[in-house]
């Protein structure tokens, strides 16, 4: 696994030159270019506080005490951790067919193409949290958000870790089974209501707050809205969660790489 | 110092006839149904046995399915082998489908930075080469303008000038070289002479005998997956297109594959139509 590791930094101009060709040809003919992907997530949370705040029951909406404000900030800080973690694993499937043609002719480590796909949508999350963070000043009236800056890198690598092994998973899932980024598509978007992106954890059902105890995604949730959102650094059980599950994940990735490498070859 | 040693090395393909495989046909195989989409086994490569070092030029020629450009995916480390060992040394470079490894949408600067970075050159060491490839390839301001727009001979001319300016001890050509012009077909010629002067180690497929007469101190005759002559140039040439004269096996592309192939569809619909 070290060697891989190794490999992949050793061609590290390769995907870094790939990475900013993605970025560059997915804004080419855009106005705004890559502010669409911070626009995306703020325009949504937007919709979602003025439309459907009080169909969800997602917040006191006639409660005059800023709880609406308070609830866009914990929409925004969950949508934009719930779009990278999504569109990692969705764009993720595609990385070993979209990238067949390097493949078919210089062998490469295979984690240097999931890799691709989750720094480009991790370069969107960096920018979108960016303007995430001053948002959430603004709408909870204080500047405990940015006082916490300091706690994220840590999470954000953890998270980055976490959705490079599961795009790396689901990259070689589809390689066997053509239809697994639909079967994605549709477990993401269920687990988008399951999982507290819209609806705070206390205002959901029982049931639901068991199933989310085990929910992996919540994890990272809870982690990033702990600095930006509750105004606190992470709990020391929080952290150690977030640990395992992404060793766990990146222990499987590692796993799934080792054993498939060789045969994926004869299903793209 | 590159080295290539293939020793009883074979290598078979699991394919089905539609390639796509659902979730459905997995789960009717688990549950014993008859599948409707069975795998049949390509024998591409039968114990094969090959050495070459330092200094080698070796052509490779054959009928169309022999197996020619599979060994040399087999080289580049691209299809692990089925059975046998596979040794190849040193840094290899291949130049297979032309379209292969190109972002269509970047300009032909940036795709001279990719290729390089995907043969391991840094930016450090690609700021002296790059001019010299442009040079090289001749494509003058087409190298501003997205790589889709570029003709095959263009491309190749691209390929060409990147791959054997950083310097590879094993170079792999699939052949690409017919779709360069004259002009170009002459230059890459005298590269390939330079390349091989400083002793590296060349595998080339090639339809045109005349390649092989100029280029390479070796020849390998190959007819469905095996190796059937290997020596100078000039003889196996000589015996490959005696063999065109006379109607035999060595001509007939298909052959060796195994297994069951699945009835069409068409024989159920014929069922119907005659119950009906």
């Amino acid at each position: 696994m070290l060697t891989h590791l190794r490999s992949i930094w050793t061609f590290r101009h390769f995907w870094l030159a790939l990475v900013r060709s993605d970025l560059r040809t997915r804004y080419r003919r855009s106005v705004l270019g890559i502010g669409w992907s911070v626009l995306n997530p703020i325009l949504m949370s937007f919709v979602i506080v003025l439309g459907f705040a009080k169909v969800l029951n997602a917040a006191d909406v006639d409660d005059s005490s800023g709880a609406l404000f308070k609830y866009g900030a914990f929409l925004l800080t969950g949508m934009c951790t719930w779009d990278f973690m999504r569109n990692s694993m969705s764009q993720g499937a595609h990385a070993l067919t979209h990238n067949e043609s390097y493949i078919r002719q210089c062998p490469l480590p295979y984690g240097i193409y999931p890799l691709r796909t989750v720094a480009g949508t991790g370069i969107h999350f960096l920018i979108t949290l960016t303007v995430v963070v001053p948002i959430c000043c603004v709408l909870m009236n204080t500047t405990t958000p940015l006082e916490m800056m300091w706690v994220l890198p840590p999470i954000v690598v953890l998270l980055f870790v976490f959705c490079w092994s599961m795009a790396a998973i689901m990259a070689f899932a589809n390689a066997y089974f053509h239809d697994t980024h639909h079967l994605i598509e549709v477990v993401m978007t269920f687990l988008f209501f399951l999982t507290p992106v819209m609806i705070p954890p206390d205002r959901q059902g029982k049931y639901i707050q068991l199933i989310n105890e085990y929910n992996p995604f919540n994890v990272f949730l809870q982690l990033i809205r702990a600095p930006l959102y509750h105004g606190m650094t992470p709990s020391v059980e929080l952290w150690l969660q977030g640990m395992a599950l992404t060793a766990v994940v990146f222990g499987a990735a590692c796993l799934v790489i080792g054993t498939l490498q060789r045969r994926v070859i004869f299903q793209l | 110092m590159a080295k290539i040693e293939l020793n009883d090395l074979s290598l078979t393909f699991n394919i089905r006839q539609e390639r796509k495989v659902t979730l459905k046909e997995y789960l009717s195989r688990m549950l014993f149904l008859p599948s409707r989409n069975p795998r049949v086994a390509v024998h591409a490569l039968n114990d094969l046995n090959l050495t070459a070092a330092d200094g080698d030029r070796i052509g490779i020629i054959g009928h169309n399915g022999a197996g020619k450009s599979t060994l040399l995916k087999l080289l580049a480390g691209v299809y692990p082998p089925t059975k046998g060992t596979r040794v190849v040394e040193g840094r290899i470079c291949s130049l297979f489908d032309i379209s292969l490894g190109f972002e269509h949408e970047a300009n032909g600067w940036d795709n001279i930075k990719y290729r390089a970075y995907l043969m391991g050159e840094t930016p450090d060491t690609l700021k002296k080469k790059i001019q010299g490839i442009a040079d090289f390839s001749e494509l003058g301001d087409f190298l501003n303008i997205p790589v889709r727009y570029y003709s095959s001979g263009m491309l190749v001319r691209l390929a060409f000038s990147i791959s054997t300016a950083v310097e590879p001890e094993v170079l792999l050509i699939d052949e690409v070289l017919s779709a360069g012009d004259m002009s170009f077909q002459i230059k890459a010629r005298e590269r390939m002479k330079d390349m091989m002067a400083s002793a590296r180690l060349m595998v080339l497929v090639t339809h045109e005998m005349a390649n092989i007469d100029t280029l390479c101190n070796r020849a390998l005759w190959m007819q469905h997956g095996r190796i059937l002559m290997d020596g100078k140039p000039a003889e196996v040439v000589e015996a490959y297109q005696r063999s065109m004269t006379a109607p035999s096996e060595a001509h007939h592309v298909g052959g060796g594959i195994t297994g069951e192939l699945a009835e069409p569809e068409r024989d159920e619909a014929e069922a119907v139509n005659s119950a009906a």
